[in-house]
């Protein structure tokens, strides 16, 4: 927020003065009248009703002018009343109006109209002398409804907040003189900002003295929330690395080749290990090898059914003959076979952690079988 | 093949008390028929004769006392409570069609009567007027046969279903059998309707449920599926379907007949508004209550179903998936899991959400109408009732132990052989046309079905708009119709896939194991 005027509010005061030098469009009030009537109606396109924005925008000037104008009638009664307060200090003391743009007033533009307003409010009563000399440029402000015909209760509130921070405008007009002053050459006003923050502040100051605590109270929550949410992200990554880490291991003994008959599917570690150790004859030799009870369909356990030599899973439906190869149902290939190697104690030891799939010509690897 | 009695005791008597259910409702429906102001939908009483007939005081008031004293038997002594019931609804049964048919007699004298409400006059469209001394008599004499029924079974008789019936529904019921039947009998829901939505065809229809429902449950097999605790919601289900088809359909050939006279439909007739209070609330209040009532019940009567727990190595036999689900899984049967669990779905999804942006048609807004929007009606139909109500059926009463198709009065044998022997399209075209052995390159392997498959998607959509669409496409434009056709290609493939399956029992289309892509 520097003292430096940035594009958008040189943009906003060469509108305003080429505004005012055109003619009487924003219509300034008549000055013999004590209280500004120009509603922002005045300045409004008559083809359509106010929008919400502006009807914001013109609540605050309104509210803005109307509370101080009457001490700033009461030193200079020709000026006072026209050049709403607003005029002589804010920044974009001509609030360009959509129809005077020919096009809605972007957001920028009516932030910095609000912020004239506000400054304009509290710098009123040192500016209304100054305002003899300047103000003409820029009477064209939005003077709006007088608090007797406010109809919109946004005006109201609006005004009733101004008058509440009154008290403090008088400080913060000493900030605003230097900018006033800079305006006696008949240039159009500057966007004074100082004002505006004065002002500000002025109310934020209070603000801030009047609930240190709860201000207090605020940090203190963030914080524990902070510390609290850092002490649950190390907590959750503290359980990604487990003290024991019971992980089953991928192989296990599943006792010498003689013991297994011709034919059979043993299931004795269907339930805990999940693989059937089959002897059987798959393409002409006899040989063991260990099929992982997962359906290749949707990883159902299939049943091994003795007197169909078949498997069948019971979710869908999916058929498997003895050598694991699937014949119906919608499983679409094969189950799988588990490594299998003969231990140095003569063992057949099952490897799960190493897959063999059919489909990918993996059953033809010595690790995947065991001739017997 | 029965393990199990068919009938006993237990059995027996809540049999005797259906039947004398079902008897009450044809009763009551006979009463109403005789003595009720029936007043047609659409219709106004203002300009008819008032209803001369009513209910005598004295049979009100018997019937009154019988039930009551039935009411409070049931507390006391089931069986008297049963035999007073069963009087007071066989009481009721004789004296409305005997009032009804004496009514009719006198009337038949005074002719120069002006219309009255004591000739019904279906509402437009349902058909010609109805005679209500015939249909009282036709409600009162199955409320009588079913009483009868009820009171053989009380009296302790053993009659069941016959087996030979029981073998011809179970041979008729295929899976085949049952999704063809279920096509058509949809089929000719719609091309019927005006019948479907005649009152007491639908009435009957009702009649004929219980009858069979009844029979059935003599049969163990049939019993012990349908009593199921996860299974008797379908059976609601299939009621509150059927019911709530039935109603939308018949408000909408009464709105087509209306409509084609030239007359307002029934919803521009009545008055859309009613009372928040106390109208709205009261009847909201009415069915909370009521609704919370038939849960608890429900929940006292019926365990919940819990299983064994959840083993990575077990699972029951057969699996099967939630209800709702049925359908999915039915359709998991005939596709790979991508395609069945995400693709399908995923399109169900989106179609439902583009059914807006592709239906330009703007008839049948904020009323009943089938014949202004007869392809939207008959495909979303189709697809509700026959692709997912009727699998869901399918798979809670007629899948058995893995996955075996069962008829509902089979016994579900473990061991029950179905030889099957699914076979890939590839395997079809170069071993058994071509006497070759598969290429080994995938892509020639599999040109087959991915041209095939490609054609469907392809040709399909010219096809269906020179045969179908023109007009459509005229009107909606032409991505909209792409849209819509891609649709109903995707929708089509499930029927055409499980009748492939069934018929030539191919598995795959396009079966690329290799890279999980399989069609």
């Amino acid at each position: 927020m520097a003292d430096r005027p940035n594009v958008k509010d040189i943009l906003a005061k060469a509108r305003a003065a080429q505004a005012s030098s055109e003619g009487e469009q924003p219509a300034p009030a008549p000055v013999a009248e004590p209280v500004p009537v120009a509603s922002p109606v005045a300045a409004v396109p008559s083809g359509r009703p106010l929008t919400l924005k502006e009807k914001l925008a013109a609540a605050k000037a309104t509210a803005a002018s109307a509370a101080p104008s009457a001490p700033a009638s009461a030193a200079v009664p020709a000026a006072a009343a026209v050049v709403a307060p607003a005029a002589s200090a804010g920044p974009a003391v001509k609030v360009p109006t959509p129809a005077e743009l020919g096009r809605p007033l972007t957001l920028k533009e009516k932030l910095a109209a609000a912020k004239a307003t506000a400054g304009g409010a509290s710098a009123a009563p040192a500016a209304a002398a100054a305002a003899v000399s300047t103000a003409k440029p820029a009477a064209a402000a939005r003077v709006l409804p007088p608090l007797a015909e406010m109809s919109d209760p946004k005006d109201l509130v609006e005004a009733l907040r101004q008058t509440a921070s009154k008290p403090v405008a008088g400080k913060a007009a000493v900030a605003a003189r230097p900018a006033v002053k800079k305006e006696n050459l008949n240039l159009p006003p500057r966007p004074n900002k100082n004002a505006a923050i004065a002002a500000l502040q002025g109310t934020r100051r209070r603000f801030m003295i009047g609930t240190i605590p709860a201000v207090a109270w605020v940090i203190l929550a963030w914080t524990t929330f902070s510390v609290a949410l850092v002490a649950f992200s190390a907590m959750l990554g503290r359980f990604f690395f487990p003290n024991v880490l019971a992980e089953p291991p991928s192989t296990i003994k599943v006792g010498p080749s003689s013991q297994f008959e011709a034919g059979e599917v043993n299931e004795r570690w269907k339930a805990e290990w999940g693989f059937w150790v089959v002897r059987s004859v798959y393409n002409g030799q006899d040989m063991l090898y260990a099929l992982s009870t997962v359906c290749t369909h949707l990883g159902c356990p299939p049943n091994w059914l003795v007197s169909e030599q078949k498997f069948k899973c019971p979710c869908h439906g999916s058929g498997f003959y003895v050598s694991g190869v699937n014949f119906e149902g919608p499983a679409p290939r094969p189950l799988e076979r588990f490594k299998l190697s003969v231990g140095e104690d003569g063992q057949i030891v099952v490897d799960k952690a190493q897959k063999y799939q059919e489909e990918l010509g993996q059953w033809n690897d010595p690790d995947s079988f065991i001739p017997v | 093949m029965n393990h199990h009695p068919d009938l006993t005791p237990g059995v027996m008597a809540a049999l005797s008390w259906f039947y004398l259910f079902s008897s009450i409702l044809n009763a009551c429906a006979s009463a109403y028929i005789s003595y009720g102001e029936l007043v047609s939908e659409g219709a106004s009483r203002d300009d008819l004769g008032p209803k001369t007939i009513s209910m005598p005081a004295w049979l009100r008031t018997s019937t009154w006392v019988f039930y009551g004293f039935g009411g409070l038997f049931l507390l006391i002594n089931i069986q008297i409570a049963y035999w007073l019931l069963a009087a007071g609804t066989v009481l009721l049964a004789i004296f409305s069609t005997a009032d009804a048919a004496l009514f009719a007699e006198h009337e038949s004298h005074d002719t120069g009567l002006k219309a009255s409400l004591n000739r019904h006059q279906p509402a437009i469209g349902i058909g010609g007027p109805l005679s209500r001394p015939i249909i009282s008599a036709i409600w009162s004499f199955v409320a009588m046969i079913f009483a009868a029924m009820g009171m053989t079974y009380a009296l302790g008789a053993e009659y069941a279903m016959p087996q030979l019936f029981r073998n011809a529904i179970d041979n008729a019921s295929g899976a085949t059998s049952f999704f063809t039947i279920s096509t058509l009998a949809f089929i000719a829901m719609i091309v019927y309707r005006k019948l479907v939505a005649n009152g007491i065809l639908a009435w009957a229809a009702l009649n004929f449920s219980f009858l069979f429902f009844g029979l059935s449950l003599t049969d163990y097999d049939f019993r012990d599926i349908v009593t199921k605790p996860d299974n008797v919601p379908i059976i609601g289900l299939i009621y509150l379907v059927a019911y709530f088809t039935w109603i939308g359909l018949r408000r909408a050939v009464i709105n087509d007949a209306r409509m084609a006279k030239g007359l307002p439909n029934l919803e521009e007739l009545g008055s859309e508004k009613t009372l928040t209070w106390p109208d709205l609330v009261y009847t909201e209040l009415i069915a909370v209550v009521i609704g919370t009532v038939f849960l608890i019940v429900w929940s006292i009567l019926l365990q919940a179903p819990l299983e064994q727990p959840a083993s990575s190595t077990q699972a029951p036999n057969p699996s099967k998936a939630p209800w709702y689900f049925l359908g999915l899984q039915e359709m998991l049967v005939y596709f790979d899991p991508w395609m069945a669990g995400v693709v399908l779905p995923t399109f169900i999804v989106i179609g439902m959400m583009a059914m807006p942006y592709i239906d330009t048609n703007k008839a049948g807004n904020g009323y009943y109408t089938i014949r202004q929007r007869m392809f939207a009606y008959s495909t979303f139909q189709y697809g509700f009732l026959v692709l997912w109500v009727v699998l869901i059926l399918l798979g809670t009463f007629l899948r058995g132990p893995n996955w075996n198709f069962f008829g509902p009065y089979e016994y579900w044998d473990l061991h029950k052989l179905e030889p099957l022997n699914n076979v890939n399209l590839s395997d079809i075209f170069w071993i058994q046309w071509l006497r070759q052995s598969r290429p080994s390159a995938i892509l020639i392997r599999e040109a087959p079905g991915i041209f095939l498959t490609m054609g469907y998607f392809a040709v399909l959509p010219g096809l269906m708009y020179a045969v179908f669409f023109k007009k459509y496409v005229m009107e909606s434009g032409f991505i909209r119709y792409s849209v819509l056709a891609m649709l109903l290609l995707f929708m089509a493939s499930l029927p055409i896939k499980m009748v492939l399956r069934w018929t030539i029992n191919l598995k795959y289309i396009v079966a690329i194991p290799e890279y999980f892509f399989n069609i």
